[in-house]
């Protein structure tokens, strides 16, 4: 079954129709896109598949509420964020967690494929992302969902605010304070600062 | 324009949704002040930092496999969703009716073929008739036993590469090959047996197997030569989660649950 053919509003409509074959088109096409979104919004490989596979399971049962009038993605993107905000509020609500779950969980480090790079380079660059990482973590949820959805995912500050239900002033507020709790964090990484 | 007119144009400017008239003053103050000119350029220098972010990407594994663990997944919600939806009041009592009925006949049937049939038993029969505790089901007897074995060899990789001293450690790309088969088919077995340990009592060693993929992604990933600092990371990640630890008192769980007299179940540490 090719997806390329078809416009997306049929694709769902079957899918409500006809159940896992076809929604399973749905997955097929958007599970980069969406897994990558969970990705920065949660910064580890392990808590991005569990999301990511939510945000499909909260799909499939909601399918008769998507309207046609967006696009296919961004309600896609919309259940991502939504789904990650409400993941952070109820860990945060926990009185008790267990010690397991205040760990990190461990991260793939990025690594430099370029063929050139050196050891060392590649080193530096893993450093870099670790503290590149590092900094994100520090970003309140919702400070993070903006940052990521403007930086990384090229949504213009108005679409963020329909994503997240916020007026376009409150996304400004919100990206400007990741920018500063971000340059407070990596003060000292920036290539210039490292003689770069 | 003020200098707080300025900051608040600052998110806007860095992300190029600032134009016409406004861009001219904000371009105008920033000329002409320093301060605001200097706070600017950091903040321009935050975002080029931001932009050498690359993104892990997994495995093409984790790709081929996402929609049957997606589907396993959107099975046992939908069989959720369904358990807990309402039922008609009177459907309700009908189907109650109906079963006990049927529980009722069966009931009687097999009394009376027992009263027909049964002969009278001996002391040899009643003997051997002792009390046999509920056998585990087949599933859940080899999802433990298939855990116990990939906590076994994914143990035996993990030291063999933690234990290398640094004088082998320049060798290490000859054996490194055997090792990464070994990693890639343990990450394959991965998926499978996370599925199969869904249950919540098994919470901790799903999260335990998905710990260890992570590390033995990394192993999957090295490359055969001249891969020494990503050596040095997995080390570091064994080291710094615990891993090794966490195997042996899970070995040491699942092997006083397997001791344990049916029905005693072993307290958490």
């Amino acid at each position: 079954m090719r997806l390329m053919a078809r416009d997306e509003e049929a694709l769902v409509s079957e899918a409500v129709v006809a159940g896992f074959s076809t929604f399973r088109d749905v997955v097929e096409a958007h599970k980069k896109q969406v897994y990558y979104l969970a990705l920065d919004l949660t910064g580890n490989h392990h808590d991005a598949e569990d999301l990511s596979q939510e945000v499909f399971i909260k799909a499939y049962q909601s399918m008769k509420d998507f309207r046609g009038d967006a696009k296919l993605s961004s309600w896609l993107h919309r259940i991502t964020v939504n789904a990650f905000l409400d993941s952070k509020r109820k860990r945060s609500l926990r009185l008790l967690p267990f010690p397991e779950s205040r760990e990190r969980p461990a991260e793939l480090p990025f690594r430099d494929e370029r063929p050139d790079a050196s050891p060392d380079r590649r080193l530096e660059t893993a450093m870099i992302q670790r503290h590149i990482d590092e900094a994100l973590e520090k970003l309140t949820p919702r400070e993070r969902a903006v940052f990521v959805l403007r930086h990384y995912n090229d949504l213009i500050l108005r679409d963020v605010g329909q994503m997240l239900n916020i007026s376009e002033g409150t996304v400004k507020t919100l990206l400007f304070r990741a920018l500063r709790r971000l340059q407070k964090e990596l003060r000292s990484y920036r290539p210039e600062e490292r003689g770069q | 324009m003020r200098c707080t007119e300025c900051e608040s144009l600052f998110p806007v400017a860095l992300y190029e949704e600032i134009g016409g008239e406004e861009l001219q003053h904000f371009q105008e103050h920033l000329a002409g002040c320093l301060k605001c000119s200097a706070d600017y350029a950091e903040l321009l220098a935050v975002r080029r930092t931001m932009d050498e972010r690359r993104r892990t990407e997994p495995p093409e594994a984790f790709w081929d496999q996402y929609w049957e663990q997606l589907a396993g997944r959107l099975e046992s919600a939908e069989r959720a969703s369904v358990s807990s939806m309402p039922h008609p009041r009177w459907s309700s009592w009908l189907f109650r009716s109906a079963a006990a009925a049927s529980l009722m006949a069966a009931g009687i049937v097999v009394g009376l073929y027992y009263a027909r049939h049964q002969p009278i038993p001996t002391a040899a029969t009643t003997s051997e008739q002792q009390p046999v505790a509920p056998a585990p089901t087949p599933r859940a007897a080899s999802s433990d036993d298939r855990t116990m074995d990939y906590l076994r060899r994914s143990e035996v990789l993990l030291l063999g590469i933690v234990n290398h001293g640094a004088s082998e450690t320049a060798s290490i790309g000859i054996e490194l090959a055997r090792e990464k088969k070994v990693s890639r088919d343990l990450v394959a077995e991965a998926a499978v047996l996370k599925h199969d340990l869904a249950s919540p009592e098994q919470r901790r060693l799903r999260q335990l197997v998905s710990d260890l993929e992570i590390i033995l992604l990394q192993i999957a990933n090295l490359e055969t030569q001249q891969d020494l600092p990503q050596i040095e990371l997995v080390r570091s990640g064994v080291d710094r989660t615990g891993i090794l630890l966490k195997i042996n008192v899970e070995q040491m769980r699942m092997a006083d649950r397997k001791d344990a007299p049916s029905g005693q179940e072993s307290q958490p540490l």
